[in-house]
């Protein structure tokens, strides 16, 4: 049915207006093919990575059934597979929110198209990743012994243990990850269920579209909220590769206990999540032929920013192993070299070739740039990267200051099962996501239409208006009861004459309701619908210091309470509580912002609109006015 | 106050073992079985360490053993995220099975790598299951564990005690190392009592730390240097 709809309004499109951006339904057709019947490719797809998802989770279970020894793991070596795939799924969540945020911070728009498509990337590699820490477990059935769980056990986790640290900061991640891709999802959604029957799918999207309309006021709110949760969530996902690198760098470990671990595993991060949103890139573009979005310019520019990454990921390489080696401790003498020339240097030397000579090779030249490249120099860096994680966490185990136990690690089929089944699990998760939704934003690329066209449109405002428009201002019969009338405008420069007509009827400004597929710029809108949001980072604030106060509350109050000593630090130390304190603050101004714009936005139960009559014409890409009645 | 504390006279040790297996018995340790132990997966709480001096002919074999140091600042202890060890008021870095959840940093970040990891349920060759101390529990698979200074014994002999309404007396206390060292190179004792054999130990001037640089402070001391007594 939409098809046909689409179509009419193309025609329809007006002469007058100055020159229309390609028509958005082009994008539309394309975007919602996968969501409509069965396409062989998509399922295809789904079926092979449902596969090594079901033999990764066969193989987590013999190793539940048979304990952890089922590992190649030992005694020195207590940490192999599983938390270099930790550190490296944990990374590979680094490309989509912190590259999103950046670009919406900065207002680059050649983010439109791919912001959607990463910061799915996130949310599905940490869901990846966050298994990891539980599979490593030896008794993975009581993980949650390690969270804050009030009961008559007389259990309450150490925060003064970065393990605490990481729960706080991946679950802070996980949840702000999963708003920052919903929030901007709601108006597609929305867009999906107008155009959808009654079926499971429409329920689905009933249900997740919190009845939004897409008046002006909601998307003010949404695109306020968006814009403080970008800023939010930037220094939490610095903060996430943060600790899980002090994970290793808090322990005395020979080349663990190192101060740029921090910072050399957050460029690390954005490095692999670049490199994985490359090959999401390359691969969706072919697949979902999406090449006048995704173009050959887009692409360009992130293998720009990717060879900066290769630089600094460089440099930190550098740096470290050169401290290490002009330092010549006693204690990392034995890791270094076996790095660099001893057991580990294969390894070691494919991941100098796989992350920076391959990189500088193929990136400076114009062709490097081209998708296809790009993806392959994509591949090779997360090769190199999970090596890098590896020879972070095997060597060092293998070579204990005592030197009487000395390490001899090889990974097990179950570990090599479930390394090569978390791809698959993160595909299945991904390939479910490309059915359901659009990957690229719709209403975000609607929008950079619209703010190109508003470009051209502002030397020549004053465009013809045609008389029906005036007419339709005049003569709508308006009642004093609560009925309201819908108008739908064709075209966006009949929109302002509408709106003065009415404004002229003596029409307050909260009875005339603009919806549209994508937020209308101001010039549009007279006062109508220009309910200005109060500003959402006093919230985000406030929001952010109840959530400082409650972690520092949670940290010190149970830490008095369950007064055990560990490593002769004080029972209330400092330094631990400011980390959760840090997370604190984010999570409350990520709660506090989302629920602004929630409550804003009237999308809460109790506060939600009404369905418009001629939603499906929003959906469609026009706007209706919708004028209420004098006696509310 | 107590403070347990353990000084070994490397001098005297002559590497028998016999501490070993007593360990294991005392504290039913299940024997790893040869395959697990070439994988590296010997559960000793207790082992010995060999260390060549000097040059030939003069040359000659020292061994140590090395357990668990029950550091005063343990590196082991502030990284479970569980309380699963930690340090109690008489110095002891405690263990507590129930709450470990196998994370095994703890073992990562011991320096001297005395943390012993249950791979797989334990299993006892027969008879062995019949001789389990009953004062002792058997750990499950997935937990971490490691010597405790036979902390039954230190329960039981303060019980004892306290039940003749008496102060422990010094010696009175042995791990199960202690006790079965012939050459009775390990001594046992409170730290905090300035009289104890242990705490002359520790004031002989013979007394050094293993890896003392890092700050650990341990409770155990390795005596070696003059001839021995």
């Amino acid at each position: 049915m939409s098809d046909a709809v689409a179509a009419s309004a193309t025609t329809a499109a007006p002469a007058t207006g100055p020159a229309p951006a390609p028509p958005p339904e082009g994008l539309e057709q394309v975007l919602l093919r996968p969501l409509r019947g069965v396409r062989w490719p998509l399922l295809l797809g789904s079926i092979v990575t449902g596969i090594l998802t079901v033999v990764m989770f066969a193989a987590w279970g013999v190793q539940i059934r048979d304990g952890l020894g089922v590992s190649g793991l030992n005694r020195p070596v207590f940490w192999g597979f599983y938390i270099t795939n930790f550190v490296f799924w944990i990374g590979i969540s680094h490309a989509g929110t912190l590259i999103s945020a950046i670009l919406r911070v900065t207002q680059a728009e050649w983010r439109r198209p791919i912001t959607r498509l990463a910061e799915a990337v996130t949310v599905f590699a940490i869901a990846v990743g966050g298994l990891f820490p539980i599979i490593h477990l030896g008794r993975p059935l009581v993980f949650w012994y390690m969270l804050p769980l009030p009961g008559q056990r007389g259990l309450w986790p150490n925060f003064r243990s970065p393990l605490a640290w990481d729960v706080a900061a991946i679950s802070t991640y996980l949840l702000g990850s999963l708003l920052y891709l919903f929030l901007p999802l709601i108006p597609d959604l929305a867009a999906l269920r107008d155009r959808s029957g009654p079926g499971l799918r429409g329920r689905l999207y009933r249900l997740l579209a919190l009845g939004w309309r897409g008046t002006q006021t909601q998307w003010h709110v949404l695109e306020a909220g968006i814009r403080t949760l970008a800023v939010v969530i930037i220094p939490v996902a610095i903060s996430v590769h943060t600790i899980v690198s002090w994970d290793f760098a808090m322990s005395q470990q020979p080349m663990w206990h190192s101060t740029i671990f921090g910072p050399y595993f957050v460029v690390g991060a954005i490095y692999s999540g670049i490199a994985v949103l490359m090959i999401a890139m390359a691969v969706l573009r072919v697949a979902f032929g999406l090449r006048q979005w995704l173009d050959d310019r887009t692409f360009s520019h992130l293998g720009l920013l990717f060879v900066a990454m290769t630089m600094l990921w460089g440099y930190f390489t550098w740096a470290e192993h050169l401290t290490v080696w002009y330092g010549n401790h006693v204690d990392e003498h034995d890791v270094f070299w076996a790095r660099v020339v001893g057991e580990f240097s294969g390894p070691f030397w494919t991941m100098v070739v796989c992350c920076f000579v391959v990189p500088i090779a193929v990136l400076p030249w114009r062709w490097g740039r081209r998708p296809l490249p790009l993806g392959l120099v994509g591949a090779s860096v997360l090769v190199g990267m999970w090596l890098e994680r590896f020879l972070i966490v095997v060597p060092t185990l293998s070579f204990p200051r005592l030197g009487f136990t000395v390490g001899d690690y090889s990974a097990s089929g179950i570990e090599w099962a479930i390394l090569i089944g978390a791809f698959g699990l993160f595909g299945f998760l991904y390939f479910g996501f490309l059915q359901l939704v659009p990957i690229v934003s719709l209403w975000e690329v609607r929008e950079g239409e619209l703010v190109a066209r508003e470009r051209l449109a502002s030397a020549s405002a004053a465009s013809a208006v045609s008389a029906e428009t005036v007419s339709a201002a005049s003569t709508i019969e308006i009642g004093d009861t609560d009925e309201a009338v819908e108008l739908v405008v064709d075209d966006l420069e009949q929109l302002p004459p509408l709106l003065r007509g009415l404004e002229e009827r003596g029409l307050a400004p909260r009875q005339v309701e603009v919806a549209s597929a994508a937020p209308l710029p101001a010039r549009l809108l007279a006062s109508a619908g220009g309910h200005p949001a109060r500003r959402p980072w006093l919230v985000a604030i406030a929001g952010g210091l109840s959530g400082c106060a409650a972690a520092v509350g949670l940290a010190t109050l149970t830490a008095l309470d369950y007064p055990l000593v560990t490593g002769g630090m004080p029972i209330v130390a400092a330094p631990p509580t400011g980390v959760l304190a840090f997370e604190g603050t984010a999570l409350g101004a990520i709660f506090a912002t989302v629920g602004w714009v929630l409550w804003r936005a009237r999308l809460v139960p109790g506060r939600r609109l009404e369905p418009l009559r001629e939603g499906e014409q929003v959906a469609a890409g026009r706007v209706v006015v919708r004028v209420r009645g004098t006696a509310s | 106050m107590t403070h347990w504390g353990m000084a070994i006279d490397v001098d005297r040790c002559t590497g028998c073992e016999a501490c070993v297996v007593a360990c294991h018995a005392e504290n039913n340790i299940a024997p790893a079985g040869p395959e697990e132990a070439a994988d590296g997966r010997v559960r000793h709480w207790l082992r010995i360490e060999r260390e060549y001096v000097g040059e030939f002919p003069d040359a000659r074999v020292l061994f140590r053993p090395v357990l668990c140091q029950h550091c005063e600042e343990a590196p082991c202890e502030p990284v479970c995220p569980t309380y699963a060890t930690y340090h109690n008021e008489e110095g002891l870095n405690a263990m507590v099975y129930g709450r470990c959840v196998g994370t095994r940093y703890c073992a990562n970040n011991c320096p001297y790598t005395v943390r012993v990891f249950n791979w797989f349920e334990p299993e006892w060759p027969q008879p062995l299951e019949r001789q389990h101390n009953p004062d002792v529990t058997v750990r499950q698979s997935g937990v971490m564990e490691k010597c405790t200074f036979c902390v039954q014994r230190i329960q039981q002999g303060k019980r004892a005690a306290r039940a003749e309404d008496r102060e422990l007396r010094d010696g009175e206390i042995q791990p199960a190392c202690a006790q079965s060292c012939p050459t009775r190179a390990i001594v046992f004792g409170d730290l905090d009592d300035p009289h104890s054999e242990v705490s002359q130990a520790f004031e002989s001037g013979r007394a050094e730390v293993l890896l003392e640089d890092l700050g650990t402070r341990p409770s155990v001391v390795y005596l070696r240097g003059e001839e021995p007594r």
